[in-house]
C-alpha cells in the first residue's frame, strides 16, 4: 500500500468541501478521481500537490508524510485544464523549467537539460517543435508540453486536474489513448481528476467516485461499472432506467442499464407494456426510446440494443412492445 | 466541378502588394463615425496646438532657434527635467509595481479606501500637492529636517526635491497600469512554477516579471511623461534657482512672464522634441518586450 490519504477534510468558509476522506492504493497505477462539479475531488487533488491545505489529515506517498513539505518539495508533477504553459517560453524552456530551478548543486548541467528535454519531447512526438512559443500550438500539442514539462522532473507522483477537459471531442479521444500508452511505459503513479464517467472508464486502473466531499466507492472500472455500491454510483456511470415498483414493499426502486432490458412482442408475467417512441439506428448500437403504458408522466425508458438483435426483432415507431430484464 | 487550380492566382503577379487599404467589411458597427471623430478630436487638441508651436518657434529662424535651445540655462534645465523624470519614473515602476503587488494579492481591512488613496495625486490640485510636499520635505519639515539632521541631505529646493514631487504625481500612473495586469495573471502559472521545484524568488523572477513587464513598462513610460510635464508641483518645492533647480516649464514661463514669447516657444518646441524622442524610443522598446510575452 503506498499512497495512503488519510481522513482528510477540508471546509471554505460553511462549506464542507471534503468530509474525512480516506483511502489507500499501490503505487504505479492511473487512479481517477471521479464526480460531478464540486464534489472535491479538485481540493483533494490541490492538498495532495500542496496548493491548498488541509484542515486535518494526512497524506503520505512511499512512507513520507506528504504534507510535510511545502508544494516546490513534493517532487510532484502537476497538468491543468489550461495547460499553463509559460508563454514567454518556448517549448524547450517550457519543459526545462523545472531543471533549471533546481538549485545549483543538483542543477544537470546544459548539455544534461538538452539532452533530457530532447527525450521528452521525442516521447510527446514533437521534437521539431522545440523552439516555438505555447501561442504556435494546438490544445492537443499544449497538453503534452504541459505533461512533458511535469515529467521532466521525475516526479514521485503525477496530478492532472480534468487534463482534457479544453480539447474537442476527437483529440481528446485520441489523447486518453495516448496518456494510457504513457502511464503503461513510465509507471509513474498518477491521479487525474475528471467529471467524464467515460474518461475515467476507458483510462484508469482504479477509480475513486465522489460526492459532496466524500467517498462513494473506489475499485477497479470493472467493478465500480458491474457492482455499484449505491444508487449515486449506479446513476453517475452511465445512463440507467429507474422504474419504481409499487407491489413490492422489499424492492420500492429497480435501477436497470439500457442494455439490460430487452424487447418482446408478446407480454409474459413479469415485462411492462411500453410504447416506443423513437428508433436510432445510427451508430455503433440501436437505442429505442419509449413510454411506459401504464405511466405517461414518467421519464422515457431507454433500450439498447445490437444491430443483430434488432434486425432478428424490429421495433416500429409508435408500436406497443413489452419491456423484461434480459436474464443474466 | 472546378478545379482547384483554378481559382489560384497566377505564379508572376506585378501588382503592388503594400496599397494601404482600411480593414475590410466588418459587422461591427461606427467606423466612419468614430474615424473622423477621432481625427477631429486629435487636430482640435492635439495637432493644431503643435502645429502653432511650431510656426511661433520657427518665427525666430533656424539659428535663433538654436541659438535659444544650445543657450546654457536652458540645455541645463533639460539635463535636470530629463534626468529627475527618469529617476523618478524608474522609482515609481519599481516601487508602484510592489504597490500594485501588495493591493492586488492582499486582502486587508481598509484596502478600498488604500485603494481610493491611489488616485489622489492625480485628482489633488498641484499647488496644493507642492504646497503639502514643501512643508514636509522642507529642513523644517518633518522628514526634510529628519534627513537633514541624520544624513545632512536636503530635499527640498534641490534636485532631489524635483524627484521627490514628480514621483507624488506618477505613482497612480504605475499602479493602475500594472495591477490588473497582475490581477489577470492566471494563479495556475505560479502553481506550477512552485510544483516544478521552483521557489518563491525564482517564481517571481522567471513567471511573474515576465508576464508584467510590459505593463510595468507602459506604466514607466506613463510616469515619466507625466513628470516632464509636471510644473504646478514642482515650482513649490524645487528652489528655482537658474541654472541649478530649475526646470524646463518653468524656464518657459519665466521667459513668457518677460514677454519673450519666441524663446519661450523654441525653448519648448527643443524640450518637445527630445521628449517624443525618448517616448518613441520607450515605445519602441514597449512593443518589443509585449512582443515576447504576448506574441501579439
Amino acid at each position: 500500500m503506498s499512497i495512503i490519504v488519510k481522513n482528510i477534510s477540508k471546509t471554505f468558509g460553511n462549506f464542507k468541501a471534503l468530509d474525512a476522506i480516506h483511502f489507500q492504493l499501490p503505487a504505479n497505477n492511473l487512479i481517477a478521481l471521479l464526480g460531478p462539479s464540486g464534489c472535491g475531488k479538485t481540493t483533494l487533488l490541490r492538498i495532495i500537490a500542496g496548493l491548498e491545505q488541509a484542515d486535518h489529515g494526512e497524506v503520505s506517498f512511499q512512507n513520507a508524510d506528504l504534507l510535510a513539505f511545502p508544494a516546490n518539495k513534493r517532487q510532484i508533477g502537476l497538468v491543468f485544464q489550461h495547460y499553463a504553459l509559460f508563454k514567454h517560453m518556448t517549448v524547450f524552456d517550457n519543459i526545462a523549467f523545472g531543471l533549471k530551478v533546481k538549485p545549483k548543486k543538483y542543477r544537470p548541467s546544459h548539455q544534461e537539460i538538452s539532452k533530457k528535454v530532447h527525450e521528452l519531447l521525442k516521447l510527446i512526438k514533437l521534437e521539431n517543435l522545440a523552439d516555438r512559443y505555447p501561442r504556435g500550438l494546438s490544445g492537443g500539442q499544449c497538453q503534452r508540453v504541459a505533461l512533458a514539462r511535469a515529467l521532466a522532473i521525475e516526479p514521485r507522483l503525477l496530478l492532472l486536474d480534468e487534463p482534457f477537459g479544453a480539447l474537442d471531442a476527437k483529440v481528446r479521444a485520441e489523447m486518453r489513448r495516448w496518456l494510457r500508452n504513457l502511464h503503461d511505459t513510465l509507471k509513474v503513479t498518477s491521479i487525474f481528476v475528471t467529471h467524464d464517467q467515460e474518461e475515467a472508464l476507458e483510462v484508469a486502473d482504479i477509480i475513486i467516485i465522489m460526492n459532496q466531499g466524500r467517498i462513494e466507492q473506489i475499485g477497479t472500472p470493472d467493478e465500480v461499472f458491474h457492482h455499484p455500491a449505491n444508487e449515486f454510483v449506479m446513476s453517475f456511470l452511465g445512463e440507467v432506467n429507474v422504474f419504481h415498483g409499487r407491489r413490492d414493499e422489499n424492492h420500492p426502486k429497480l435501477m436497470i442499464r439500457p442494455h439490460q432490458l430487452k424487447i418482446e412482442h408478446a407480454k409474459n408475467k413479469s415485462s411492462l407494456q411500453a410504447r416506443a417512441i423513437r428508433v436510432i439506428t445510427a451508430g455503433p448500437f440501436v437505442r429505442v426510446e419509449l413510454l411506459d403504458e401504464n405511466d405517461h408522466n414518467s421519464k422515457r425508458i431507454q433500450v439498447q440494443m445490437t444491430h443483430e438483435q434488432y434486425r432478428s426483432n424490429p421495433v416500429l415507431p409508435n408500436s406497443l412492445v413489452y419491456l423484461s430484464p434480459k436474464d443474466q | 466541378m472546378t478545379r482547384f487550380t483554378d481559382h489560384m492566382p497566377p505564379k508572376f503577379s506585378f501588382k503592388i502588394k503594400f496599397k494601404f487599404k482600411f480593414k475590410e467589411y466588418s459587422v461591427i458597427p461606427g467606423f466612419p463615425l468614430s474615424f473622423s471623430y477621432s481625427l477631429i478630436y486629435l487636430a482640435l487638441f492635439v495637432i493644431l496646438p503643435l502645429f502653432v508651436l511650431i510656426v511661433k518657434g520657427s518665427e525666430l529662424g533656424l539659428s535663433g532657434l538654436l541659438r535659444e535651445i544650445f543657450d546654457l540655462r536652458t540645455l541645463l534645465s533639460f539635463k535636470l527635467s530629463l534626468l529627475t523624470a527618469l529617476v523618478a519614473a524608474l522609482t515609481n515602476a519599481c516601487f508602484g509595481t510592489i504597490v500594485a503587488w501588495f493591493l492586488v494579492r492582499t486582502p486587508f481591512p481598509g484596502k478600498k479606501i488604500f485603494d481610493a488613496l491611489i488616485d489622489l495625486p492625480l485628482a489633488l490640485p498641484t499647488a496644493v500637492s507642492g504646497i503639502v510636499l514643501t512643508v514636509i520635505y522642507a529642513p523644517s519639515g518633518v522628514i526634510g529636517n529628519f534627513f537633514l539632521k541624520h544624513f545632512q541631505i536636503k530635499i527640498a529646493f534641490t534636485p532631489l526635491g524635483i524627484i521627490v514631487a514628480m514621483i507624488f504625481v506618477g505613482i497612480p500612473l504605475v499602479v493602475r497600469t500594472v495591477g490588473p495586469v497582475l490581477m489577470s495573471m492566471e494563479s495556475e502559472l505560479e502553481e506550477v512554477a512552485l510544483s516544478l521545484g521552483a521557489n518563491k524568488w525564482q517564481v517571481f523572477i522567471k513567471v511573474i516579471l515576465p508576464t508584467i513587464f510590459p505593463s510595468i513598462i507602459t506604466g514607466f513610460t506613463l510616469a515619466f511623461a507625466r513628470a516632464l510635464g509636471e510644473f504646478g508641483t514642482i515650482i513649490f518645492i524645487a528652489g528655482n534657482m537658474p541654472m541649478k533647480t530649475e526646470i524646463t516649464a518653468l524656464l518657459v514661463y519665466t521667459k513668457l512672464e518677460q514677454h519673450d514669447v519666441a524663446s519661450a516657444t523654441a525653448i519648448a518646441l527643443g524640450m518637445l522634441l527630445l521628449s517624443f524622442l525618448l517616448l518613441l524610443l520607450i515605445n519602441l522598446f514597449q512593443s518589443w518586450t509585449s512582443k515576447k510575452v504576448t506574441g501579439v
